[in-house]
C-alpha cells in the first residue's frame, strides 16, 4: 500500500518529482565523478600527471675509489641505465650537450630525439613547432632575444675545436621557465666524442620515493649515473593534485548545497500543496510518525533512483573527462557508488524531513475544514 | 453511570487565537446508538464542536469522554489511534486522496487501522452503491459519488461513532437521499451518529436536534422520529419486563 501510494503520489506531482530527480541525479553524478577521480589520486592522477613530463634528471655520478681518494666522475653506462629504468616503468630520454659559438658567445646545443623530448617537456610554451628534421632547431626565448633570431630564419653555430659549423633553421621559439631557454635543441645525431656530456630526462611513475628507489637500483646496478629529482616538478605535481582536489571538493560542496536548497524548496512547496492530504492521513488514523515515514520513504525512493542514474552518468562522464584531461581511464569503484547513493539519498530525505516537519506543524482541523 | 454515553461533553469552551469564543461552556451527552443532528447558524460553532469531538482540535477548557474514554491529555498520536479504532469521519469536502482510486482510498483507512483487504473495501463501496466505480479516481467521480466513497472509507473499520460535518452540503437531492439511506442503516445497526447539518430534513431524520447559537447550546429537542423511537423502546422495555 505504501509503495503504491508513493509511486502514485510521485507520478501525480510529476513536475516536482522530475525536478528533484534531475537535481539529485546531477548531484549524484558529480559526487561520482569527484570520488572516481580523486580516489586513486596517489596512483591514477600522479601517473596521469606524469604526462606533464620529466620529474628527474639522470647524469654521471661521483665515485670514491677508497677512503681519502679523490672523487672521480663515473662513465655513464646508458645501456644499463635504460634497462634499469625500463624495469621500473620509467620513461627515459637521452640528451647530448655540445658547446658551440653563436654570434661570438658560447651556446649549448642539445641533441635529443624529437618525440622523446616532446614527451619530457610538454610544459614548454612553444611558438611555432618543435624541430623534427636534421636541419631544424627549437630555440629558447632568452637566446632568441639575445641573438635576434626568429622563426623561419637560420642560425649558424661554430664548433671551435672541430673547426666546423652547422646551420639550423629555427622552427620554434619556446618558454620553459628554466635554463633551457638559453639553449638550442636539435635532432641531428652527434658524432661520437663530440658531446661535452650526456644526461637524460626521466619520468618516473609515482613520486619521490619511486625516484629514490630507481636511484638505488641504478647505484646497485653500477650504471654510473645518479638521479636528481626535479623538485619543482614534483612539488608542482603534488600541489596540482591537491589544488585540483580542493577545487573539485569546493565545487562539489557548493553544488550539493545548491541542490539541497533546490530540492528542499521543491519538496516544501509540494508539501504545502499537499497539506490537506497529509492532514487527512492523520484524520483517518495515521500517527505522525507514519506521515513522516511516508514522506521520508517518498524522498528516499527519489534519492535512490537518482543515485542509480547519477552513478551511471557520473561514471561515464568521469571516464570521458579523465581520458580527455589526463589521458588515462579510471577503474570503476564501489566508493563512488556509495558516495552517489549517500549524497542523493541524504539530500532527498533531508528535504523530505524538513517538509514533514513543516507538514506536521500545520493544524489538521483547520486544514480539513476549509474549502 | 449505568449506560456509558457514547459522547459526553462537559463545560467545553474553545477560544481561537485572536479571541474568538467559538464554543462557550457547552455540555452535551449522546447515548450509544443515538443519532443526533447539530444545527445552527453559520459561525455558531458546529464545526468547532465536531473537531473537538474527533480530536483534530483541542478545547480551551472542559472535558470530553468518547465511548467512556477520558480524552484529557490525549496527544495527536493518541487521537489518531483512537480515531482509527472508534470513529468514522465524513467531510463536506470529501477529502479523498486524488491519486488513489475509490477502492484504494477506502483501503487506505484499512491500512492505517490494520491491513488493507480489497474484498472488504469493495464490499463497503457496494454498500454505498458504488461497486461499479471502484476503480475510478476521485476526479472521475461526481460529488455525490465522492461523498459516498468518503462514507465507505469512514465505515470500513466498523467504527462505533460516526461524525459527519455537512455530509450533504454539496449534494443534490437524489444523492442526499442516498446518503440519508446509508445513515438510516447505520443507525439501525446501532452506531452513534453525530451529523452537523443546515438541512432540516436531515436534522429531522435523526432522533434529536441540538441547536447551537453563538457557541452555546440554545435548544436540545427530540424529533418526531425520536419520540417514536422512544416510545417504541419503552414498549419493548415493557414487553421485555412483561415476558420476564
Ligand atoms: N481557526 C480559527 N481561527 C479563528 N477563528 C475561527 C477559526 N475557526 C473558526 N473560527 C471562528 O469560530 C466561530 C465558529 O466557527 P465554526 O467553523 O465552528 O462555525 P460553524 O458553525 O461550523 O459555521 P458554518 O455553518 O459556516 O460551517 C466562527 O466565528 C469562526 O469565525
Ligand atoms: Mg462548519
Amino acid at each position: 500500500m505504501l509503495a503504491h501510494m508513493i509511486r502514485h503520489s510521485l507520478v501525480k506531482s510529476a513536475r516536482v518529482t522530475a525536478w528533484s530527480l534531475a537535481t539529485l541525479t546531477a548531484s549524484a553524478a558529480l559526487a561520482t565523478i569527484f570520488f572516481a577521480v580523486s580516489i586513486d589520486v596517489g596512483e591514477t592522477m600522479t601517473r596521469s600527471l606524469r604526462s606533464l613530463g620529466a620529474n628527474a634528471v639522470a647524469h654521471a655520478g661521483q665515485r670514491h675509489d677508497g677512503p681519502g681518494a679523490p672523487a672521480t666522475t663515473t662513465t655513464a653506462d646508458w645501456e644499463r641505465v635504460r634497462e634499469l629504468a625500463k624495469a621500473r616503468r620509467a620513461d627515459l630520454v637521452e640528451l647530448q650537450l655540445r658547446v658551440a659559438m653563436l654570434q661570438g658567445a658560447p651556446t649549448a646545443i642539445v641533441t635529443a630525439d624529437s618525440a622523446g623530448l616532446a614527451r619530457m617537456t610538454p610544459y614548454w610554451a612553444m611558438n611555432g613547432v618543435r624541430a623534427v628534421a636534421e636541419d631544424e632547431c627549437a630555440m629558447g626565448r632568452k637566446l632568441a632575444q639575445a641573438t635576434g633570431a626568429s622563426i623561419g630564419k637560420s642560425v649558424e653555430v661554430h664548433f671551435e675545436g672541430a673547426a666546423r659549423s652547422e646551420r639550423y633553421r629555427v622552427t620554434g621559439i619556446f618558454d620553459s621557465g628554466d635554463e633551457d631557454e638559453g639553449r638550442i635543441f636539435v635532432t641531428r645525431a652527434v658524432r661520437p666524442g663530440d658531446a661535452r656530456f650526456s644526461y637524460a630526462l626521466v619520468s618516473v611513475p609515482g613520486g619521490e620515493p619511486d625516484i629514490d628507489a630507481l636511484n638505488a637500483s641504478l647505484a646497485a646496478g653500477a650504471a654510473g649515473v645518479e638521479l636528481t629529482p626535479l623538485r619543482q616538478v614534483l612539488h608542482g605535481e603534488q600541489a596540482v593534485v591537491g589544488k585540483i582536489n580542493l577545487l573539485t571538493g569546493i565545487t562539489l560542496l557548493a553544488v550539493l548545497l545548491l541542490s539541497s536548497v533546490g530540492v528542499t524548496a521543491a519538496v516544501l512547496s509540494r508539501v504545502i500543496e499537499r497539506r490537506k492530504e497529509l492532514a487527512l492521513l492523520q484524520a483517518i488514523g495515521a500517527r505522525r510518525r507514519s506521515v513522516v515515514a511516508f514522506l521520508l520513504s517518498e524522498g528516499a525512493s527519489v534519492g535512490i533512483a537518482a543515485a542509480l542514474v547519477g552513478y551511471a552518468v557520473g561514471t561515464g562522464l568521469s571516464q570521458v573527462i579523465v581520458r580527455q584531461v589526463f589521458g588515462v581511464s579510471v577503474t570503476p569503484h564501489v566508493a563512488p557508488f556509495l558516495a552517489a547513493t549517500v549524497v542523493s539519498v541524504v539530500i532527498a530525505t533531508l528535504a523530505a524531513g524538513i517538509g514533514a516537519r513543516r507538514a506536521l506543524r500545520m493544524g489538521t482541523a483547520v486544514l480539513l475544514k476549509g474549502e | 453511570m449505568v449506560t456509558t454515553q457514547a459522547i459526553s461533553v462537559q463545560a467545553v469552551s474553545k477560544i481561537y487565537p485572536g479571541g474568538v469564543h467559538a464554543l462557550a461552556d457547552v455540555s452535551l451527552e449522546v447515548r450509544q446508538g443515538e443519532w443526533i443532528a447539530i444545527m445552527g447558524p453559520s459561525g455558531s460553532g458546529k464545526t468547532t464542536l465536531l473537531s473537538i469531538l474527533n480530536g483534530l482540535d483541542k478545547p480551551t477548557s472542559g472535558q470530553i469522554h468518547v465511548l467512556g474514554t477520558d480524552t484529557h491529555g490525549f496527544g495527536p498520536d493518541d487521537w489518531a489511534v483512537f480515531r482509527r479504532e472508534n470513529i468514522g469521519l465524513v467531510f463536506q469536502q470529501f477529502h479523498l486522496i486524488p491519486y488513489l482510486t475509490a477502492v484504494e482510498n477506502v483501503m487506505l483507512a484499512q491500512y492505517y487501522h490494520s491491513m488493507p483487504v480489497r474484498e472488504q473495501a469493495l464490499a463497503a463501496l457496494e454498500r454505498v452503491q458504488l461497486a461499479g466505480r471502484a476503480h475510478h479516481l476521485p476526479s472521475q467521480l461526481s460529488g455525490g459519488e465522492q461523498q459516498r466513497v468518503c462514507i465507505a472509507r469512514a465505515l470500513i473499520n466498523d467504527p462505533k461513532v460516526v461524525l459527519a460535518d455537512e455530509p450533504t452540503g454539496n449534494l443534490d437531492e437524489e444523492n442526499e437521499a442516498r446518503v440519508l439511506d446509508v445513515f438510516r442503516s447505520l443507525h439501525a445497526e446501532g452506531k452513534t451518529l453525530v451529523v452537523v447539518t443546515h438541512d432540516p430534513e436531515i436534522g429531522c431524520a435523526g432522533e434529536r436536534i441540538v441547536a447551537l447559537s453563538h457557541g452555546k447550546v440554545s435548544k436540545d429537542t427530540r424529533t418526531a422520529e425520536g419520540e417514536r423511537l422512544l416510545s417504541a423502546r419503552a414498549v419493548t422495555g415493557e414487553v421485555r419486563e412483561h415476558l420476564r
